[in-house]
């Protein structure tokens, strides 16, 4: 797909991609293919690249987005054989819904998501592991939980589990 | 200092879980995770705190099946010789077995439910959640799923 809108002009910048074990040949000029790279040379085309095409995997679109890239995210199927499940839709939704990256889902048009997917400003992800690193430090110490703390009842001062055969 | 052990199956549980790395030196840390490409990095980094179970996946079933038991076999003699006060867990099914373990000889049990499911729980996760003492969920939209969970942020991004 990629290789087709490169051929089509759609993409006019050079195009590296990840290849994996696929036997692909790109048809088009500017098209390399890396089988496997090393993070550093991963977080280099990172950094360089204008545009992230990504299947959904969190990781990749986590890396991308924590670089402030532009990410363009089609997603594996299953029903394709091509992945486990379907969870990766539901990361993509949620990250094309608020406005970090732009999908393009199976009914999707790919011309049409590549073009978005140039032109639009993604929206700068802020991290949250630092709270979550507090989160698990309390726990592991059995100290008092931070507060913003949510559990499922919507209280922010949770209860803690009980263990008793009740439950 | 506590002792702790930080186990998860590799891949993207493995990032989650190395996400916690700033937590390591704060207590006696043994790490498991499964035999991944970079071993030999992670041996010079952590030396003897850390160990490597089979991996497993539910594509192969029964070869998957021996390679549980195998994994639960070991887990039981990781436990036996580390006794960890807590097991922090990011998942997956390799992990099951030594949580569940850690669970019925004592240790605090602590999932942390992955990141990249925002509204389908994952088979560990739901199994986990059943006994974990502590539950932690990385999208809000899963506290719906897992009630009791508790949710602060999410590990990756």
């Amino acid at each position: 797909m990629v290789d087709k809108a490169k051929g089509a002009g759609l993409i006019t910048s050079e195009v590296i991609a990840q290849s994996g074990c696929t036997t692909y040949e790109p048809q088009n000029e500017d098209f390399t293919l890396e089988p496997f790279v090393g993070q550093t040379r991963y977080q280099e085309l990172i950094n360089q690249a204008e545009l992230v095409i990504t299947h959904g995997g969190l990781s990749s679109i986590a890396d991308s987005i924590n670089a402030h890239k532009r990410t363009l995210v089609v997603p594996r199927r299953q029903h394709f054989d091509e992945h486990q499940n379907d969870h990766q839709l539901e990361i993509m939704e949620k990250y094309a819904h608020e406005g970090y990256i732009v999908a393009c889902g199976e009914t999707d048009d790919f011309a049409e998501a590549l073009a978005t997917a140039h032109s639009y400003t993604p929206r700068p992800y802020q991290s949250t592991s630092s709270s979550v690193l507090k989160l698990v430090r309390a726990v592991i110490d059995d100290a008092p939980l931070p507060a913003g703390t949510l559990t499922g009842s919507g209280a922010q001062t949770p209860v803690p589990p009980s263990k008793g055969t009740a439950d | 200092m506590k002792k702790v052990l930080f186990i998860s199956s590799k891949g993207g549980h493995f990032s989650e879980l190395m996400r916690l790395s700033p937590l390591f030196d704060e207590y006696q840390t043994t790490i498991v995770t499964e035999e991944v490409p970079f071993a030999s990095e992670l041996r010079e980094r952590f030396g003897e705190h850390i160990y490597f179970l089979r991996e497993g996946t539910r594509v192969k079933p029964l070869s998957y099946a021996f390679k549980l038991l195998a994994n639960t076999l070991s887990s039981f003699r990781l436990f036996l010789r580390l006794k960890p006060e807590v097991i922090v867990s990011t998942g997956a099914h390799t992990a099951g077995p030594l949580c569940l373990i850690g669970h019925l000889l004592g240790a605090r049990i602590v999932f942390i439910e992955t990141a990249a499911n925002v509204h389908t729980p994952s088979a560990t996760g739901k199994a986990v959640y059943r006994f974990a003492d502590v539950f932690i969920v990385q999208h809000e939209e899963m506290l719906e799923v897992f009630p009791r969970a508790l949710y602060r942020g999410a590990l990756i991004p």
